[in-house]
């Protein structure tokens, strides 16, 4: 493992200290044609390559002030697929390529990572990133069980690195009006909060832990098998596991519905309750679905789900409603006034968030407690339906309140040699 | 005479209720002790890819078995009794995650059979890991002399995440292994366990631990001086914090310091300048 004695920009003034007359220098490194001094770069690395990787890493490499140097996946149709689009961004051929994370955390130079991989992989990829020094931008949700959320927060605690979780509709602006209307009291009294689970039709056969029939594995340089499997259990490889809808439903490697939108909608509602650092206090177990309840009387919903995602704030004198399609209807519409949003859910503003934060120093939007706090809400709902009765959620303590048997399902016991402690 | 025939009226009627209620009952009981029988048949044939619906039995039980600790007790066993048998790893892969649920003490023996099992072991640690009793803790003790590579890996971490006091002296000596994850390892559940003495050893193997487990050792010191300041020896934390605060790298060096200011009680912590 290398040590961080230099940093990188301490390298890059020393190098350029020492080349006095270079022959050729392109512009680029100058500063000129848009991009930014490399005194003044982010140097980042990429860790999971897959569809989500990929759009996010395009949102990074739009930005003049990233360099982006290396891509990680334990898959080499995906490691090619990233590495020639990062090279032919930048018209070379530079881009490094890793199978295991653990190499690109150990190159020096690399100032921060995306860390897009599977569910299963957020909160150990994002440990040994902090551990390594790095700055992190991280995929929701960002753990699968209580207990990684909280190793995750006090890690990047620990060593005081930059966080922003993939919740980017808390950089999509009407998201975060309609969250402004809810905290400055303009809808009254919050009474009711609707967070969206994902669609059901995504996750037929619900949250489960199916094992399938065993075949071939393939060569470790074609996927590595051990390492995308990670901390969780082992079972003989089948490809059905590495596809996103498969393994997005499965207990050892995703929270299922809950946290698949959850992440997002939870997380938009206890922002608007002020409940960034805490968390429901009792879970009730309502027809299928799960009704959290707040110390401050709130109620938060999870409803089944459809598209387009959405969120409702209900209080005592008005409610808002937006949506991933643009929709937004307020109660009273005075509420609205003339205000004009767009569509979508683009990241590009929560990626530049994180980069300013970088320099900054300061807190992104979406920062490590209140992502846990919200997936971990969506985590104790879905330990409600393992269990099929009500909870009650010391908030304080992240333990169930005299309820030794649901606590057992807060952890889970990594396969080496990955550990969270 | 009224009075008296009322209440034999009314006992006839309370018993009629009462034999009418177990008739329907009893199919029903029945029926899911079959259900639960045959879960448990399926057990024996039971591989990678069969259909799990026909275990979900089992689940259902252990649910239903949330405030009958009879219920609860006769299922464990069972299950036990099931994971010594000669059934395919996918079924005891299986019931492990059954006996992390609500698995006691007396299931303990047959779980730490198979933590020497390579195949095996990080199941019998996923259900160890979640079984509260002590004797969970004193198998995954006893593992530790009678494993090797990545199962003792596995078991070291299990030590750690479970605060063993009791293996501090066990796991000091593996600092030295020349297997450098049984030392890392080692380092980090001395650290998670974070006693004075685990501190001890940690500030020895800090000072001398070769290049390619500096960081695990700072993270350990880091890990070790955070619990000793929450069970408040404060004195032992700013010693760890005082001795990283010197270390070259720089991240280490920041946290190190961050330590030291929360430890003060300083709510405003140093950040990294890029």
């Amino acid at each position: 493992m290398h040590t961080n004695r230099w940093t990188r920009r301490q390298f890059c003034q020393k190098m350029l200290g020492a080349l006095a007359a270079p022959a050729i220098v392109p512009a680029t490194a100058l500063g000129m044609g848009g991009r930014a001094a490399p005194s003044e770069r982010i140097v980042m690395g990429t860790i999971g390559c897959g569809s989500r990787g990929m759009d996010d890493m395009q949102n990074f490499l739009a930005n003049a002030d990233v360099q982006m140097v290396a891509v990680c996946d334990v898959q080499a149709s995906k490691r090619k697929l990233a590495k020639a689009a990062v090279d032919k961004y930048y018209g070379n051929q530079d881009c490094a390529t890793y199978r295991d994370l653990r190499e690109l955390l150990a190159r020096p130079d690399i100032d921060a990572v995306l860390i897009a991989t599977g569910d299963n992989w957020h909160t150990m990829a994002t440990i040994l990133a902090a551990k390594a020094g790095k700055d992190i931008y991280c995929e929701k949700p960002m753990s699968v069980v209580v207990a990684e959320g909280r190793a995750l927060c006090t890690a990047v605690e620990r060593y005081g690195r930059i966080f922003q979780c993939g919740t980017q509709r808390r950089t999509v602006d009407r998201f975060a009006w309609a969250v402004e209307l809810a905290r400055s009291g303009k809808l009254g009294q919050l009474k009711t909060l609707y967070a969206e689970m994902a669609p059901a039709e995504w996750f037929k056969q619900g949250h489960h832990e199916i094992t399938l029939p065993p075949e071939p594995e393939p060569p470790k340089e074609v996927l590595d098998w051990d390492l995308w499997l990670g901390p969780a259990p082992w079972r003989p490889f089948n490809p059905r596991y590495v596809q996103r809808h498969f393994w997005m439903a499965h207990r050892d490697f995703a929270g299922g519905m809950l946290t698949e939108w959850g992440s997002h909608t939870a997380d938009l509602c206890q922002w608007a309750n002020d409940a960034d650092a805490t968390g429901p206090v009792e879970f009730e177990l309502a027809e299928g679905t799960v009704i959290a309840h707040y110390a401050n009387g709130v109620r938060l919903f999870f409803e089944p789900g459809k598209w387009p995602l959405h969120v409702r704030f209900v209080g005592t004198e008005g409610e808002v409603y937006v949506d991933d399609d643009g929709n937004v209807e307020a109660k009273p519409q005075s509420l609205l006034a003339d205000r004009r949003f767009g569509k979508g859910y683009p990241q590009a503003n929560h990626v530049r968030n994180f980069l300013d934060c970088v320099k900054s120093r300061k807190q992104p939007a979406a920062p490590a407690e209140g992502a846990h706090r919200a997936n971990s809400a969506c985590q104790v709902a879905n330990i409600c339906l393992q269990l099929g009765r009500s909870l009650r959620w010391d908030p304080a303590t992240e333990r169930f309140v005299n309820d030794p048997e649901a606590d057992r399902l807060l952890s889970r016991a990594y396969r080496p040699p990955w550990s969270l402690i | 005479m009224f009075q008296t025939n009322g209440k034999k009226l009314v006992g006839l009627l309370l018993a009629a209720v009462m034999v009418a209620l177990w008739g329907a009952g009893a199919p029903m009981a029945g029926a899911a002790d079959e259900k639960l029988d045959k879960a448990f048949d399926a057990l024996k044939t039971y591989d990678w890819g069969t259909d799990r619906s026909v275990l979900k039995p089992i689940e259902e039980a252990i649910v239903a078995s949330h405030k009958d600790a009879a219920a609860k007790k006769k299922l464990e066993m069972r299950l036990a009794e099931a994971l010594k048998s000669n059934v395919s790893q996918a079924a005891k892969d299986y019931i492990c995650r059954q006996l992390s649920l609500i698995g006691s003490a007396d299931c303990v023996p047959a779980v730490a059979e198979l933590l020497t099992d390579e195949k095996l072991s990080h199941m019998a640690r996923y259900a160890l890991e979640r079984i509260p009793d002590e004797e969970a803790v004193a198998a995954l003790r006893e593992a530790l002399g009678k494993t090797s590579g990545k199962v003792k890996v596995g078991v070291i971490n299990s030590l750690g995440v479970r605060r063993d006091a009791k293996s501090v002296e066990a796991l000091t000596a593996l600092l030295a292994d020349q297997d450098g994850e049984i030392a890392s390892a080692a380092a980090a559940s001395l650290g998670a366990i974070g006693t004075v003495e685990s501190a001890k050893a940690l500030t020895e193997f800090q000072a001398k631990a070769p290049e390619k487990l500096q960081l695990a050792a700072a993270d350990a010191c880091l890990v070790c001086a955070e619990r000793l300041a929450a069970a408040g020896n404060k004195a032992e934390a700013m010693a760890l914090y005082k001795l990283l605060a010197k270390s070259e790298i720089k991240h280490v060096k920041l946290a190190a310091t961050r330590g030291m200011l929360a430890l003060a009680g300083k709510k405003e912590k140093p950040t990294e300048k890029q």
